[in-house]
């Protein structure tokens, strides 16, 4: 990320903009589908994140924290969009009901992968939110923090609190157990 | 030790499953997104020579049109979003009452265009933006909000007959009804807004104009749409700085209701003289 350009931006340059954010846009739209757990949505949540970031960057008094804020901004924008969501469908988890699952046939990497998937969907939103940051995102507990604007120490109580869980809802998994708590999210 | 490695393992595990499970953009997702960006403006100072006070009565209308459009133009994002929202994970809250300064409601006598008073109002004072002032019983102004990036928004700054919920360094919720702000300088004006009327006035004292606009393209979009109203007042703030506050159509509620608690709120304010101006 260059500050050059992120003070160009902040002056209106739009190409500027778009440099910025162009090689960014799959990682953030993917890191929305999975806080969203619905690819359809994404867009919509990562729209809504680069139109407050492009109308609100003169603002940023920090431009070398540019691709922190963007992130904090697709994070808030997802969860507005999933808010959105569920009053539309009423309380109806965004979980598939009856999701694929491999079977014989399939590789163990393949069977594992689909297990996990499953298993981070069933997760609270505080809880994918923490996980998809720091596993997704690939950042370090320091930028996932702020990206969700709390402090480092207490990202690292919640992704511990959140892998637990996840190895729960794995467990739960294996039992053929579903979470009681995924409609909660 | 077993636990350490099941704990890595699991990492490792969840890195790779999440890699693959992530949705796949169209390939022109980037070209449609940005286009949508390059056709909104930025928030953004004018020009500052439009901020001598000569050039400020000329420029008033132009000024409006650009803070109230400006305004609308942060309500529309979070559509739905409202009283019912469940606590944001990722938020300093503000849904309590509000309960800034809640001293008895005092209504100086101002020469507003509205001889409405709120003599069961609550009151709040805006330190960072340099006012008080007393808004209905049954609303909800917000109390300070944190953010990660730039200055807190200070208390009294929003108002809603509904909780609010506001995410720090995030867009408006359209739950927030009215909104005040401080110029150092004109900010930019919204395309497509044209004066609906425009009155000059006063606001605890100082020259003040109240000017209802009206969005007649879409040139606004997506924050706003041709047929959206706002309305609005600019005070001229005796160092050349301008306070304004506004509501609009696009905000959760009744337009016409919002007006007149506007209208209300303004004959009661008061110049604390220790605030700033914030924009650009």
């Amino acid at each position: 990320m260059s500050v050059d350009l992120v003070l160009r931006a902040k002056g209106g340059d739009h190409e500027a903009f778009a440099s910025l954010v162009r090689p960014q846009i799959d990682r953030l739209h993917g890191l929305a589908g999975l806080l969203l757990r619905d690819p359809s949505r994404a867009e919509d949540a990562l729209q809504n994140a680069l139109l407050d970031a492009w109308r609100d960057l003169p603002k940023l008094r920090q431009p070398e924290r540019f691709d922190a804020w963007l992130r904090r901004l697709v994070v808030n924008a997802s969860h507005d969009e999933g808010r959105r969501l569920k009053r539309r469908r009423g309380e109806t988890p965004l979980t598939p009901h009856h999701e694929p699952r491999t079977s014989g046939g399939i590789s163990a990497d393949l069977a594992d992968r689909d297990e996990i998937a499953r298993a981070f969907r069933r997760l609270r939103e505080e809880e994918r939110q923490v996980v998809a940051l720091r596993y997704y995102a690939d950042l370090s507990n320091a930028e996932a923090a702020a990206a969700l604007g709390i402090r480092e120490v207490t990202y690292r109580s919640k992704l511990h609190r959140a892998l637990r869980a996840l190895q729960a809802a794995l467990a739960a998994e294996a039992r053929g157990v579903t979470r009681a708590k995924e409609a909660c999210s | 030790m077993s636990g350490d490695r099941d704990l890595r393992d699991l990492e490792r595990r969840l890195s790779h499953a999440l890699h693959q499970a992530a949705p796949r953009p169209d390939p022109r997702l980037a070209q449609r997104l940005l286009s949508h960006t390059a056709a909104v403006p930025q928030r953004r100072g004018w020009s500052p020579f439009m901020t001598s006070a000569g050039a400020l009565a000329v420029a008033a209308v132009v000024v409006l049109a650009i803070l109230t459009g400006l305004a609308l133009g942060q309500l529309p994002r979070n559509v739905g979003s409202g009283p019912d929202a469940t606590q944001s994970a990722s938020t300093v809250a503000s849904e309590a009452p509000a309960t800034i300064s809640p001293t008895p409601s005092e209504t100086p006598p101002s020469p507003s265009p509205s001889a409405a008073t709120l003599p069961d109002g609550q009151r709040c004072t805006n330190a960072t933006l340099g006012y008080a002032l007393s808004y209905p019983a049954d609303w909800y102004a917000n109390p300070e909000i944190e953010q990660e990036f730039g200055d807190p928004i200070a208390a009294c700054t929003y108002f809603s007959s509904q909780p609010m919920d506001i995410a720090p360094n995030a867009g408006l919720p359209p739950v927030v009804a009215i909104s005040f702000e401080r110029w150092t300088e004109v900010p930019p004006t919204g395309e497509g807004w044209e004066v609906v009327s425009r009155e000059e006035t006063s606001v605890a004292g100082l020259p003040a104009v109240v000017i209802e606009l009206e969005q007649t393209s879409d040139a606004g979009a997506p924050f706003s749409a041709a047929g959206d109203r706002s309305y609005g007042y600019e005070v001229e703030l005796p160092d050349g700085s301008v306070l304004t506050a506004s509501t609009g159509t696009t905000a959760n509620g009744d337009y016409a209701e919002h007006r007149d608690v506007l209208d209300q709120m303004m004959a009661t304010v008061e110049l604390t003289g220790d605030g700033r101006a914030e924009n650009p």
